[in-house]
């Protein structure tokens, strides 16, 4: 007998939340700049590590499905020539990632360059208006500064390059559009390791499907003729297949 | 019943009213004003993306309700009672809203060698169907099966349950590997496996120029 079905959950609610968080953030940088960075910044980090953890339970699991009694890496022998042509191959693959990566830096330079010399420009005007003492920092938001120097992690320059330019003094609408800029200058230079991280994860896909295909191949070879190998869905997100039931 | 004899070939326009709420690829399905929704939004989102299913079309069937069918493509209808389905996203049709997606990774060298290791699954009680180009092959068979096991090619696969295992075979030849030839797979054990029987632009059609850039971005 069918039991009551649980409908699944097909309300925007999630994204609604997801679209409020995202404006509320730049109206955090637009309006307190330096805590609002501060929180992107961490927020990066929180990603970064989460990535990290993530990779290493794929490669447990990579291990754990492919070597073992009847895994295909553990009988992996390559002979010289085969692997002076794979290595050929693999550096021919690393090739396009070169050329995107100097494409990407390049064009997000450029712009994050513009945005810089705009935001200067206008933080000169707003300062000539309003005078010097106007766009001075306060106490505790120049301690913020500084203590950025502390930050044990890596991009603290990022941060402290965007953080440079904001004028938490001003309170009108052209100091909250100067920080703005700054907001977009910190989404593109972090966007741009990003885009970088994507090119350096396509590439190594491609090596790793070339070097997958290579090794099956040799393996295949060293099996009597139309014998295969074995394949099993029984697995999770991040767990391998039980290793007591291995075919 | 098993799976097999749960899974239904439509070649023509066939009624939905019997079915609960479905969720459709937006674009396909009856004649009537769509609603869009955003069902299980944290599962399969990047997959969904690149496929255009993360919207998906909520279908209310109603009494005279049919869902169109044309050629050459079928829909395949698989009634799962529990059991969990693998398959691919682009050819998703539909799915009853108390099916659950999910996602696998299989990190196995044989697998990996030629498909994603993200494989897209969907489990729970409901009906599911899918878009096949061409007859499609429904194929069931048991661990101790004699004969010969039926043997499909890797990209005419379209589902198949998780308790599937499959032999894959390759052409030895380093043009092979390089150029990425389509390896074949035979099936040991399945409840259920679904893939399309002919399809020449799923299989060997591609350009040489598009398989060395496969290559690059596999």
């Amino acid at each position: 007998m069918r039991p009551a079905a649980t409908p699944t959950d097909d309300s925007p609610r999630p994204l609604v939340l997801l679209a409020g968080c995202l404006v509320a953030t730049i109206a955090l940088c637009a309006t307190v700049p330096l805590v609002g960075f501060l929180v992107l910044t961490l927020l990066v980090y929180a990603g970064a590590a989460l990535l990290a953890y993530v990779l290493a339970r794929m490669v447990l699991k990579f291990l754990r499905e492919n070597l073992g009694e009847s895994g295909i890496l553990t009988a992996w022998r390559p002979g010289v020539f085969g692997g002076l042509r794979v290595a050929a191959v693999v550096l021919l693959l690393w090739a396009p990632f070169g050329v995107a990566s100097v494409a990407v830096f390049g064009a997000n330079g450029l712009v994050v360059h513009l945005l810089g010399e705009l935001t200067v420009s206008t933080i000169d005007g707003v300062q000539a208006d309003l005078g010097e003492r106007e766009g001075d920092f306060a106490g505790w938001e120049e301690g913020v500064r500084s203590g950025l120097r502390f930050l044990p992690l890596p991009g603290k320059d990022t941060l402290r390059d965007a953080v440079d330019g904001v004028r938490p003094g001003l309170r009108s609408v052209r100091g909250a559009l100067v920080n703005l800029l700054q907001l977009v200058r910190f989404a593109l230079v972090v966007e741009s390791y990003f885009a970088w991280i994507f090119l350096m994860w396509l590439t190594v896909r491609s090596v790793l499907y070339f070097l997958a295909r290579t090794v099956l191949a040799d393996h295949l070879r060293a099996l009597p003729p139309g014998e295969g190998v074995d394949v099993r869905f029984d697995m999770g997100l991040l767990r391998a297949f039980p290793r007591e039931a291995q075919p | 019943m098993n799976l097999l004899e749960r899974s239904t070939v439509h070649e023509r326009d066939f009624a939905i009213e019997s079915f609960d709420t479905l969720y459709a690829r937006v674009g396909i399905g009856p004649n009537r004003a769509e609603n869009y929704r955003f069902p299980q939004w944290r599962s399969c989102a990047i997959r969904r993306i690149l496929t255009n299913t993360y919207h998906l079309n909520r279908i209310a069937p109603a009494a005279g309700l049919v869902w169109p069918v044309r050629a050459p493509t079928r829909i395949v209808v698989i009634e799962l009672r529990g059991e969990r389905l693998c398959f691919r996203m682009r050819q998703l049709a539909f799915f009853e809203r108390s099916l659950r997606l999910s996602t696998i990774v299989n990190a196995q060298i044989p697998w990996a060698s030629f498909e994603s290791p993200l494989v897209t699954c969907i489990e729970g009680h409901g009906r599911v169907g899918l878009r096949i180009e061409g007859d499609p092959l429904l194929v069931s068979r048991d661990a101790g099966s004699g004969g010969d096991a039926p043997h499909i090619n890797l990209p005419r696969l379209a589902a198949w349950t998780a308790d599937t295992r499959l032999e894959i075979r390759v052409e030895p030849g380093y043009h092979n590997t390089v150029l990425v030839a389509a390896a074949t797979a035979e099936i040991t054990r399945a409840q259920l496996v679904v893939s399309a029987r002919e399809d020449g632009a799923e299989v060997g059609s591609a350009t040489l120029l598009r398989r060395l850039a496969r290559l690059v971005v596999p």
